[in-house]
């Protein structure tokens, strides 16, 4: 997951996704061939599996940020559309398996409260 | 699937599977995106050490069907009929590649805008607000499939 911020300030936030390092390295170029005017800085902010879990997380992140402007005119982020419909998205919190409490205190909880 | 903008190339889940295809040696990519996209029979199946065990109605979920739309844009693209922006790499990785397409997914693309324009995740995410940008670009891409 990551977090696009323009520091000329013309464009809104944008929280993404990429499935591979190489293809966030990637995309970097790619937001800035399609905005040439803007200065963006990009930061990793979460990491999940490819697919519905970083799917699931890129749309827990939007929320938490003021979600797609398909659903809030009024948000910050430059999102056009958000990730995943709310059907999918209460449906995949039951479906994500529990971490073991036994699992040897490597593991720390994340944003979902141990969700990934 | 987020977006920064209606068009079939501007989301992270098309920018993905784009830089997939440009390290494939063939179509297949193209085939298989527009294949996930017409074989959902709008099920989800759950599974636990390989057997499925659960299944629920679930409509075409948002990334399958972005990638859908790209790949439907890179048969638009072979057969003559491109949107005004490719990726960066596409035109060359045409150039080299098109003898692998076959007609036939034409056709096979065709369903599969039908089927995301229709009744997608993708569209319900569009649909939450002014969708009319998104449905423009999809009646583009159809458009262009069409005059094929």
């Amino acid at each position: 997951m990551y977090l696009r911020t323009d520091e000329n300030g013309t464009l809104g936030d944008y929280v993404g996704q990429a499935k591979s390092p190489a293809r966030y390295d990637a995309r970097q170029s790619e937001h800035s061939d399609d905005y040439p005017n803007a200065d963006f800085n990009f930061d990793t902010i979460d990491r999940a599996i490819p697919g519905d879990e970083l799917r699931y997380m890129e749309e827990w992140n939007m929320r938490q940020l003021g979600g797609s402007q398909t659903l809030n005119p009024n948000t910050p982020l430059s999102n056009e559309s958000r990730a995943m419909s709310d059907e999918n998205f209460n449906s995949f919190m039951f479906d994500v398996p529990q971490i073991p409490t036994s699992f040897g205190g490597a593991y720390q909880p994340g944003p979902l409260g141990g969700k990934h | 699937m987020s977006a920064w903008g209606a068009g079939s190339f501007e989301n992270d889940a098309a920018s993905d599977w784009i830089g997939d295809l440009l390290e494939s040696k063939d179509a297949s990519p193209v085939r298989a995106a527009l294949n996930r996209v017409k074989e959902h029979d709008g099920l989800k199946r759950k599974r636990f050490l390989g057997i499925c065990m659960q299944r629920q109605k679930q409509k075409l979920p948002a990334d399958t069907a972005g990638n859908g739309l790209a790949a439907a844009e890179i048969v638009a693209a072979r057969f003559g009929h491109p949107p005004p922006k490719l990726p960066n790499g596409v035109a060359e990785w045409l150039e080299q590649h098109s003898s692998l397409f076959e007609p036939e997914l034409v056709v096979i693309a065709r369903q599969a805008v039908n089927k995301i324009k229709t009744d997608s995740e993708l569209q319900q995410l569009w649909e939450e607000g002014d969708a009319r940008q998104w449905h423009n670009a999809v009646t583009d891409l159809e458009q262009r499939l069409t005059n094929l």
